[in-house]
C-alpha cells in the first residue's frame, strides 16, 4: 500500500513537472523538464519505427579562435570511445537489443546532434541509450588521440576540396571578424592544442540539459515518451545557461568595401564559369522578422520564367540559361547570408571581369532596385504563388518522420520551434512592404563579396586582367581563416 | 529558407538489407456491378498461411490472387484475424489497417486509399496486365502512352493540365522504377485533389495525343533510358533479366531500350491506347488526408467524366504471369567496354509473396546474410571504401545480392558463398559480439528481429513511397496492405522458419548470377567458371 501510494505521488510529481504544452502543429507535443531539457514528440504512425534524437545548441558558433574544431573533436572522441570501442559491451548490447545498427552524429556550425532509428515498441530503451551517449559520457585519451588524427586528416582534406576552399574564402571575408564561428573543422594548430580537460570543460558548459532538446518521432504515444524521458533524463543536473552572455554579432556589412575574388576552380569544366554575389543576411538570433521577407523574396525570384530571371537573361549576355541563375537567402542564427549567382560561358573575345561586373550591376543596381521601388515588378499573383511554393516546400520537407525531426531540430537550434510553428501565419502576413524593407536593409544598404569561379585554364588566359582589376586570387594556401 | 544541410552521418558499414517484392502476376478482378463504388473499409487482414510455402525456384510464377470486391468487416470485429503465428495484431497494424479503404468502381477500376491525417496527397496510377499488354519489340510503349495520355484531352487547350498542376502547386510525373511497369504519380495539396482528378480523368478518357507532346515525352523517355543504361546496377539487373527471360516481357525495363524507342511513332501510341486501355485496367493508390466516402462519391460514374466513368476495354488483356526462368544457378559474365576499375556482381532469387510468414522469415535471413557478408567482405577486400553491398529486389518478385566496387569479384563471390554456407548451417553473426563471432539462429534471432524491422521500413514513410508499395502489391494480386504486415510477421518468425526459407530460397544453387564490368577484374571469376564447366 505504501509503495502504491509512493508510486502515485511520484507519478503526480512527474506529471506536474513536465506537463505538455499545447502546440498548434498537428501531432506535435512539447514538454519541458524541471532541469530545462526540452522534449518534442511528433506522432506519425505510418511505419512501426521511431527516431530518437538529442540536439545541443552548440558547434562552431560556440568556438573561439583558440579552440576551433573542439566540438567536432568532442563528437569524434565520443564515438571513437564510448560508443564504438569494442570493450563498450553495454552500448553494443543495447544497440543489438534495440535493432540500432548505427548511432549517427553530426557537428555543424550551430548544432551538435546524435540520433538513431529503432522499432517504435522499443522507444523506452532507445531513450535510455540516448541518455547514455548524451548525458556526461565518459571520454578516454586513446579515443581522443584517434579522433584528433581523424579531425586533422579532415582539415587536410578540406585544403584539397575545391568546394571547401571556395566556401572558406567566402566565409573568411563575409564573416571576417569571427570566421571560426562558421568552421566546425578548425585547424591543425588548434586541434593539436586541445586536451582531455578542454573536452570535459566543453561537456560541463555546453552539453547541459538547458541547452539541449530531445526529439522523438514515429508511432509513439507522447505521454509514454514523456514518462520515459523523465526516467532517463530527469536526474540530469541543471546547469548555467551557456548563452546567458549573448554572442557579439557578426558585423553587417560583412566587408568594408565591395570585394572581388576569383578562384581557379578545377572542379569546373573548361568553358563554364560561376558568378556569385554574397551579402550578410538577417540573423535569426537578432532579426527574425526580416527573414520572412527574405524567404518570400527568394521564392519570388525563383521561377525560371519569372521577371527577375527573364530580365537577367535578356540583359546580361552569355548566361547559360534561366535555370543557371539563383538567388536565395540562407537562414542561420548567427550568420545568415544572401546569394545571387549565375553560370556563364567564358568567351576569349570578352573580358570575364566585365561580365561579372555587368551581372552584378544588372542584378543589384537595376533589377533589385526596381523590384524594391516598383510595386508592379511582381504581381499580386506572383506573391500568392511564392507563398504557396514556400508552404509546399515545407510540407514536403516535413512529410516523413525523419523530415519532421530534421526540421524541428534545425529550427530549434537556428531560431526556435515557435518560429517554425508560427511560420505559415507569419508568411501569410508578409508582402511587398516586408520584401522591400528586406531589400533596402540587406541588399541596397549592404556591401557584397563578388566571387568568380572558373576552370584554371580559363583563369590563366585572363589572369592579368583579374590582377589589374582588383580581384583577389583565391588559392588553397590562402583560403582559410587560420592561414592568416 | 532552410539552407545549411544537417549533419553528415557518422561513418558506418554501408550495408543495406531488404527485400522488396514486386509484380509477379496481376490481380484477377471479378467484375463488379455495384454502383456507386463498392467500399471495403477497413479491410480485414488476410491470415497468413499456417503451413510453410513450398520451395519455389527462382522467378517461378505465383498464382494470382483475387482482390475481394465485397466490403469486408472491420478488422477489430474479426476474431479470426491473425498475423503470422502469433495470432495477435500489433497496435500499429491494427491502427494502420483501420485507415485503409478499398474501392471497387463499377467500371472495374480499383482504388486503394490509406488515409493519413494532415498529409498532402500522393496518388499513383498504373495499368494492370502490363506484363502481357506490351510486346517485346515495343518496350517503352506503355510508359509513353501513359505519359502522353495525361497531357490533356482533345477538348482541352494545349498545356491545360500543366497549368492546372502549376496553379495547384502539384506535380505529375511518370514513374519508371521498374517495380511493375510505368505509373503516373501525382503529388498535390489535399484541397486540389478532386479538381486534378477530374482533369486527369478527362485526359485519360479521350487523350489528345498531340504531336508536340509526343515529341517531348519521347525525348524525356530517351533521356531516362540513357540514364538507366549508364547505371551499373540497373544494367547488371537488365543483363540478368534478359538472360533469364529472353524476349519475354519481364526482361525489359518500363523505359524500353534505345532501339525500341527509336521505332515508336505517335500512331503506335494511339493504337496501343485504343486496344489496351480501359477503366478496368486502372489501379490507383492514394495516401494522404483524403476522406474515403468523399472519394467514393467523386469517383462514382455519376460524378461525371472522371476516372470512374472511363469505359471498360472491349477485350481486356489476360492476367499476366511471368515466364519461368530459363537459367537457374547460372553465372553470366559480361565484359563492358570502358569499365576500367569496376565490376558489379549480382545474384537474384525468387521471393515468397509479401504477406506471408515466409517472406518475413526470408527478410530476417537476409538481414543475417547482410551481417555475414559485411564481415567477410571486409576481410576479403580490406578497407576498400568504394565497395558497396546491397541486398534488394526491385523487379518482378525477385530479391538480389549485389556487390559493386573495384576489387576482385572472385574474392567477393567467395565471401558470398561462405556467407550462404554459414547461413544454411544455421549460423549468424552475433550482434553483441565485439569480434563478430558466429552464433546459432536461436541465440541471435531476437536481436535480428529488431534490426530487420528497422532495415525493412527505414526511409519508406513518404506518401509517395507508401502509395508505390500499396499499388505494387495490388498489381501483383497480393494484399495491398502486405507491406504493413511484415513487422508483425517478423516478430512471429522462428529460427526454424528462417533456416528452412534460407535453404529454399538463397542457399545452394537457387541463385542466378551476373558479373559485369572490367574484363581484367572479371578474368579470375571467368577462369574459375570455365574450369567448373570443364569438370
Amino acid at each position: 500500500m505504501k509503495r502504491t501510494l509512493l508510486a502515485v505521488l511520484c507519478a503526480l510529481a512527474v506529471t506536474a513537472a513536465v506537463a505538455a504544452e499545447p502546440t498548434p502543429q498537428q501531432n506535435l507535443s512539447r514538454y519541458r523538464l524541471d532541469n530545462g531539457l526540452e522534449l518534442y514528440v511528433y506522432r506519425d504512425a505510418s511505419l512501426p519505427l521511431a527516431r530518437v534524437q538529442i540536439a545541443f545548441r552548440a558547434g562552431a558558433i560556440a568556438q573561439s579562435s583558440g579552440n576551433a574544431g573542439v566540438f567536432r573533436l568532442y563528437e569524434r572522441t565520443l564515438f571513437k570511445g564510448d560508443v564504438a570501442r569494442p570493450g563498450a559491451q553495454d552500448i553494443r548490447s543495447a544497440m543489438a537489443d534495440l535493432g540500432v545498427e548505427t548511432i549517427n552524429g553530426g557537428t555543424t556550425a550551430e548544432r551538435v546532434s546524435y540520433w538513431f532509428t529503432l522499432p517504435s515498441s522499443k522507444v523506452d530503451g532507445g531513450l535510455a541509450l540516448c541518455a547514455r551517449i548524451g548525458v556526461n559520457p565518459s571520454l578516454d585519451q586513446a579515443a581522443l588521440d584517434s579522433a584528433r588524427a581523424d579531425c586533422k586528416a579532415a582539415v587536410a582534406a578540406e585544403a584539397d576540396d575545391p568546394a571547401a576552399i571556395y566556401e572558406s574564402a567566402m566565409t573568411r571575408r563575409l564573416f571576417a571578424k569571427y570566421p571560426w564561428r562558421r568552421d566546425p573543422a578548425g585547424s591543425v594548430k588548434t586541434l593539436d592544442s586541445l586536451d582531455m580537460n578542454a573536452l570535459y570543460d566543453l561537456q560541463r558548459t555546453w552539453f547541459v540539459p538547458g541547452n539541449a532538446a530531445i526529439f522523438v518521432g514515429g508511432d509513439v504515444d507522447p505521454e509514454a515518451v514523456r514518462a520515459a524521458v523523465d526516467r532517463s533524463f530527469g536526474s540530469w543536473k541543471a546547469a548555467d545557461d551557456p548563452w546567458k552572455k549573448p554572442l557579439p554579432p557578426n558585423p553587417r556589412p560583412g566587408v568594408m568595401r565591395p570585394t572581388w575574388i576569383v578562384y581557379p576552380d578545377p572542379s569546373l569544366p573548361e568553358g563554364s564559369a560561376a558568378i556569385e554575389a554574397r551579402y550578410r543576411g538577417p540573423d535569426l538570433g537578432i532579426d527574425p522578422a526580416s527573414s520572412y521577407g527574405a524567404d518570400l523574396w527568394s521564392s519570388l525570384v525563383s521561377p525560371s520564367d519569372g521577371p527577375f530571371k527573364t530580365a537577367l537573361m535578356k540583359n546580361v549576355s552569355g548566361l547559360l540559361g534561366p535555370d543557371s541563375i539563383s538567388a536565395y537567402y540562407v537562414s542561420q542564427r548567427d550568420a545568415g547570408w544572401i546569394s545571387i549567382g549565375a553560370y556563364f560561358a567564358p568567351d576569349p573575345a570578352k573580358s570575364s571581369v566585365d561580365r561579372v561586373r555587368a551581372f552584378k550591376e544588372r542584378a543589384r543596381g537595376y533589377e533589385i532596385t526596381t523590384m524594391k521601388i516598383d510595386p508592379t515588378y511582381f504581381t499580386s499573383a506572383d506573391y500568392d504563388a511564392a507563398r504557396e511554393r514556400l508552404i509546399e516546400k515545407r510540407s514536403k520537407a516535413t512529410e516523413t518522420v525523419d523530415g519532421m525531426i530534421d526540421e524541428l531540430a534545425f529550427w530549434w537550434s537556428t531560431a526556435s520551434v515557435d518560429y517554425f510553428i508560427g511560420y505559415p501565419d507569419a508568411l501569410a502576413k508578409t508582402g511587398a512592404r516586408e520584401v522591400s524593407a528586406f531589400l533596402e536593409t540587406y541588399i541596397m544598404r549592404n556591401l557584397e563579396v563578388v566571387a568568380l569561379r572558373m576552370n584554371p585554364a580559363d583563369f590563366e588566359r585572363e589572369q592579368k586582367s583579374f590582377e589589374g582589376s582588383g580581384f583577389e586570387i583565391v588559392r588553397s594556401d590562402n583560403a582559410f581563416w587560420w592561414q592568416h | 529558407m532552410r539552407g545549411i544541410p544537417s549533419a553528415a552521418g557518422m561513418g558506418s558499414v554501408a550495408l543495406l538489407c531488404s527485400i522488396l517484392s514486386a509484380c509477379a502476376g496481376a490481380p484477377s478482378v471479378p467484375p463488379s456491378a455495384a454502383a456507386p463504388a463498392a467500399v471495403e473499409a477497413p479491410k480485414t487482414p488476410k491470415p497468413g498461411p499456417s503451413a510453410p510455402a513450398p520451395a519455389t525456384p527462382p522467378l517461378r510464377p505465383m498464382a494470382p490472387k483475387a482482390v475481394p470486391a465485397k466490403p469486408a468487416p472491420p478488422a477489430a470485429s474479426s476474431p479470426s484475424s491473425k498475423e503470422g503465428r502469433a495470432g495477435q495484431q500489433s497496435p500499429y497494424l491494427r491502427d494502420i489497417l483501420a485507415s485503409y479503404t478499398h474501392l471497387a468502381l463499377p467500371n472495374g477500376s480499383e482504388v486503394y486509399l490509406l488515409k493519413r491525417q494532415g498529409r498532402e496527397v500522393a496518388l499513383r496510377i498504373a495499368l494492370s496486365e502490363y506484363a502481357t499488354a506490351q510486346s517485346a519489340t515495343e518496350a517503352g510503349l506503355e510508359a509513353l502512352a501513359l505519359d502522353l495520355a495525361t497531357k490533356g484531352s482533345d477538348d482541352m487547350e494545349a498545356g491545360a493540365v500543366a497549368r492546372a498542376l502549376c496553379a495547384a502547386s502539384a506535380r505529375l510525373d511518370l514513374a519508371l522504377d521498374g517495380s511493375y511497369g510505368p505509373a503516373i504519380e501525382l503529388s498535390c495539396p489535399r484541397d486540389s485533389l478532386y479538381p486534378l482528378l477530374d482533369v486527369l480523368g478527362q485526359s485519360l478518357a479521350s487523350p489528345a495525343f498531340r504531336r508536340d507532346d509526343f515529341e517531348t515525352c519521347l525525348m524525356n523517355l530517351r533521356v531516362e533510358e540513357r540514364r538507366e543504361h549508364s547505371d551499373r546496377a540497373l544494367r547488371a539487373s537488365a543483363e540478368l533479366g534478359a538472360a533469364l527471360y529472353g524476349r519475354a516481357s519481364l526482361a525489359r525495363w518500363p523505359v524500353g531500350s534505345a532501339d525500341t524507342l527509336a521505332k515508336i511513332r505517335l500512331e503506335d501510341v494511339e493504337r496501343y491506347w485504343k486496344t489496351e486501355f480501359g477503366g478496368d485496367r486502372i489501379r490507383m493508390s492514394l495516401v494522404g488526408d483524403v476522406d474515403p466516402d468523399e472519394l467514393a462519391k467523386r469517383l462514382s460514374p455519376a460524378a461525371g467524366r472522371g476516372i470512374g466513368s472511363l469505359p471498360r476495354q472491349a477485350a481486356p488483356a489476360q492476367p499476366s504471369t511471368p515466364p519461368p526462368s530459363t537459367v537457374t544457378g547460372a553465372l553470366l559474365i559480361r565484359a563492358v567496354p570502358g569499365s576500367t576499375g569496376w565490376t558489379v556482381l549480382r545474384g537474384e532469387f525468387g521471393l515468397p509473396p509479401t504477406a506471408t510468414p515466409d517472406y518475413a522469415a526470408l527478410s530476417l535471413g537476409l538481414t543475417m546474410l547482410d551481417e555475414l557478408l559485411g564481415r567477410e567482405l571486409r576481410a576479403a577486400v580490406g578497407g576498400d571504401e568504394t565497395r558497396r553491398v546491397s541486398i534488394s529486389g526491385e523487379v518482378y518478385g525477385v530479391g538480389s545480392i549485389e556487390i559493386a566496387g573495384g576489387g576482385d569479384p572472385a574474392a567477393a563471390m567467395d565471401a558470398v558463398q561462405w556467407s550462404l554456407r554459414s547461413l544454411a548451417a544455421g549460423r549468424c553473426v552475433g550482434l553483441r559480439s565485439p569480434g563478430g563471432d558466429l552464433e546459432s539462429f536461436a541465440e541471435g534471432i531476437a536481436d535480428y528481429r529488431a534490426r530487420s524491422v528497422v532495415e525493412y521500413y527505414s526511409g519508406r514513410g513518404s506518401s509517395a513511397e507508401l502509395a508505390t508499395l500499396i499499388l505494387r502489391e495490388a498489381l501483383r494480386g497480393a494484399d495491398p496492405m502486405a507491406f504493413f504486415r511484415v513487422a508483425d510477421q517478423i516478430a512471429a518468425a522462428k529460427p526454424e522458419d528462417v533456416l528452412r526459407v534460407v535453404k529454399e530460397r538463397i542457399a545452394g544453387a537457387s541463385l542466378s548470377w551476373v558479373a559485369l564490368g572490367d574484363p581484367a577484374l572479371l578474368s579470375g571469376l571467368e577462369a574459375r567458371a570455365r574450369q567448373a564447366a570443364v569438370q
